[in-house]
């Protein structure tokens, strides 16, 4: 009897205790098992701080983010954030299931001081629909030691002149030698591993998709100079790269076969780990009457309309502005993926959380590099400083870019063709 | 009651082929007379004929279509001939010969998704070990799946690779059944070997052949995840596939209005090419002939 008595009234009361408690629950898409438990790390860190709110992370694999967000939204099941990328929030925001996050970002800006380049892509008709959490600066990678092998130097190239004789000379000199190393990695697959190597190549050149109204520029003296530079350039790369994504040319570069290549910083997670301390890398080379530019991908967090229905807003806001504390971001930056997941604010990138990680430490000059490169960055559409042009989503979704490569490299096109269809083919996403 | 007791047994399957079949089929045909982008909006427009209309000017759909016949056509091609060949082989008493048969197995149980990937490393020409083995003939490297003319015969090849051990062992199956006692008269007849296989084998097993052609037609017609794995439909849309390119029209670029009216479109294809291939291709039995 004195044991239905407690039992009873243990089940009353959990009710009253889950009551209590506001679960939020969110999706992200890094699906490798060591960003899924960086990200328990700091929901584990966050609901010590914050007994009363239980987080809940899912994972949505990328290839799945766009039909299960779709599909969640039209079926009313969101979660009440997303981890999200530009072309996802913007999908997210023309489905009108997310809500404006201003407040959050003045709060965020006046505590840790955005990049301010990096809340672009998130800015839609004047206000902002996603939080910047970190983001992803391409720069020009290089292994040292085959510099120094085939060019006599350690020292990178600076502009697109040295770039393509470095290039050049390392591509015949190994050849000569009977290796096989080509002195730049270039991809021309049908996917984004290429739209981004493409769009660092023409971000030297100030390329942009649109102007500030949402008219389309993208066929422009400058692209036909970007996309002639790519092909010449991609003479020097391996010839399989027809048909490359990331795994092959990391494989490739990891395994010497390539001198430098224009790239996200996360390889050092591999070469830290097999010891190798033969990594660096440099701003982009640009032309000399070009500018200091390169591809950033800033990642962002949306949150659903569905947050504010369940009464989850405040529970996911303070969440958001937890993540931003600079030791908590070095958990999702540095901890996750050095090198490739860099902070979005001043604040964390000056961060000792960031600089005394292990792997950040070991590749410091490069570190650094990246961080720099958040200065000079931008990402295809977004170029004006906000979202003037939402079929950018549609445009890069379809590999736009990409297939003008694949086009140019393969020769079914020349460079002015080429860029004529790719204009064509964003004209039509437009409609 | 006892009338209706077999439709009220069979009612769930037929609710459930509503479902899973039905459904979609007339979503998918909504879908392709509006102007749909991502698949489940609420009231899109109605477009009428639009989206058939932009295919038919569609030239990379147009060319898909080709691709997808020429596919089709050099897997038959391999995929009826090797495993016949294999059966004949293969269709032997022994230990060794079972040994075969069971090894033979192993490229048909691999799931696609495996298949892929590893061919896909196999075949890089840098790291590959494909290439390796070419290098070390003094041949030079292979762009196999980066080359615009090679990558859509290779991935026939992979794609056979895969599919020939299912077909052997339903030519296997179908050899089993015919009498020995029909060879051993012929034999003392002074039929050879060639005469044994056009009268005797062939005739017998010729059900099987149809059955293994059409399965090979639909299956290789609707290849999907072995060219999206390794290719996505490149490079340059060499290997771009009518079932490659509805899903990068869904799913890509999000116009699952074109890609609905572009799969209605592979739909029909295939069952206008079934009909014939059933009306003509069907093995007739000779009158007199058990």
């Amino acid at each position: 009897m004195r044991k239905f008595v407690i039992l009873l009234v243990l089940l009353t009361a959990l009710p009253l205790v889950i009551l209590g408690t506001t679960t939020i629950v969110f999706w992200h898409h890094e699906a490798p098992a060591h960003r899924v438990a960086a990200f328990q790390k700091i929901i584990n860190l966050f609901q010590k701080e914050n007994p009363d709110i239980k987080v809940i992370q899912q994972v949505v694999p990328w290839g799945d983010a766009w039909t299960k967000t779709l599909a969640a939204i039209e079926a009313g099941t969101t979660p009440d954030f997303q981890f999200s990328l530009p072309e996802l929030t913007i999908t997210a925001y023309e489905a009108n299931a997310i809500i404006p996050v201003d407040d959050i970002i003045q709060e965020l800006d006046s505590k840790y001081q955005y990049v301010q380049s990096q809340l672009a892509p998130y800015k839609i008709n004047g206000k902002y629909w996603g939080v910047p959490i970190w983001t992803m600066p391409m720069v020009l990678i290089y292994r040292p030691s085959i510099l120094e092998q085939y060019l006599g130097t350690k020292e990178p190239p600076r502009t697109w002149n040295e770039l393509l004789l470095a290039a050049q000379k390392i591509t015949l000199l190994s050849s000569e030698k009977g290796d096989t190393i080509y002195g730049i990695g270039l991809t021309a697959g049908n996917n984004l591993c290429t739209q981004e190597q493409v769009y660092t190549i023409m971000a030297n050149l100030g390329v942009k998709f649109f102007d500030e109204k949402g008219n389309l520029t993208f066929n422009s003296p400058q692209t036909l100079r970007a996309v002639e530079f790519y092909k010449d350039l991609y003479m020097f790369s391996p010839p399989g790269s027809t048909g490359w994504a990331w795994g092959e040319i990391e494989m490739n570069f990891s395994a010497g076969k390539i001198a430098m290549m224009p790239y996200f910083g996360g390889l050092q997670k591999r070469f830290y780990d097999l010891e190798n301390y033969d990594l660096d890398a440099v701003i982009q080379p640009y032309p000399i009457d070009g500018v200091e530019g390169n591809l950033i991908y800033p990642n962002d967090v949306h949150i659903f309309k569905s947050a504010v229905e369940k009464g989850h807003l405040e529970a996911v806001k303070k969440f958001l502005i937890f993540i931003m504390r600079p030791d908590i971001n070095a958990i999702l930056t540095a901890q996750m993926e050095p090198g490739s997941f860099v902070p979005v604010t001043k604040a964390a990138q000056e961060s000792e959380y960031y600089w005394n990680d292990p792997i950040i430490k070991a590749f410091r000059h490069m570190n650094e590099v990246i961080i720099e490169a958040t200065n000079y960055g931008t990402l295809y559409g977004f170029e004006t400083g906000s979202a003037v042009n939402l079929a950018i989503g549609s445009i890069s979704g379809a590999n736009t870019l990409a297939e003008m490569i694949q086009n140019v490299v393969t020769n079914k096109m020349g460079v002015v063709d080429a860029v004529k269809w790719a204009e064509e083919k964003m004209e039509s996403f437009m409609k | 009651m006892k009338k209706y007791r077999g439709l009220i047994f069979v009612l769930p399957v037929i609710i459930l082929v509503l479902f899973i079949v039905v459904l979609p089929i007339i979503t998918m045909l909504n879908n392709s007379l509006r102007d749909v982008r991502f698949g489940f909006e609420k009231n899109p427009a109605f477009t009428g004929l639009k989206n058939y209309l932009d295919l038919l000017e569609d030239e990379t759909f147009i060319d898909s279509i080709g691709k997808s016949f020429l596919w089709t056509a050099e897997n038959l091609l391999i995929q009826l001939t090797v495993p016949l060949l294999l059966a004949l082989l293969l269709n032997r008493k022994g230990r060794f010969y079972q040994f075969v048969r069971s090894v033979l197995l192993i490229p048909w149980i691999l799931p696609m998704v495996v298949v892929s990937i590893v061919w896909r490393w196999l075949l890089e020409p840098n790291i590959g070990y494909v290439n390796y083995l070419i290098k070390g003939l003094g041949l030079p490297l292979v762009n196999f799946l980066g080359s615009t003319s090679l990558a859509f015969h290779i991935l026939v090849l992979i794609n056979s690779w895969h599919f020939i051990p299912f077909g052997t062992i339903l030519m296997l199956a179908a050899l089993s059944t015919i009498p020995t006692s029909l060879y051993d008269a012929a034999k003392v007849d002074g039929a050879n070997s060639f005469r044994r296989l056009i009268h005797i084998t062939f005739p017998l097993i010729g059900r099987i052949i149809w059955f293994v052609g059409l399965l090979a037609f639909m299956w290789s017609f609707n290849t999907f995840d072995l060219i999206w794995l390794t290719t996505q439909g490149g490079p340059a849309n060499s290997t771009m596939t009518l079932p490659t390119y509805i899903y990068k029209l869904a799913f890509k670029t999000y116009e699952a209005g074109r890609a609905s009216a572009a799969a209605l479109i592979s739909t029909l294809i295939l069952i206008g090419v079934a009909v014939i291939y059933f009306i003509v291709f069907t093995p007739r039995e000779k009158k007199g002939v058990a």
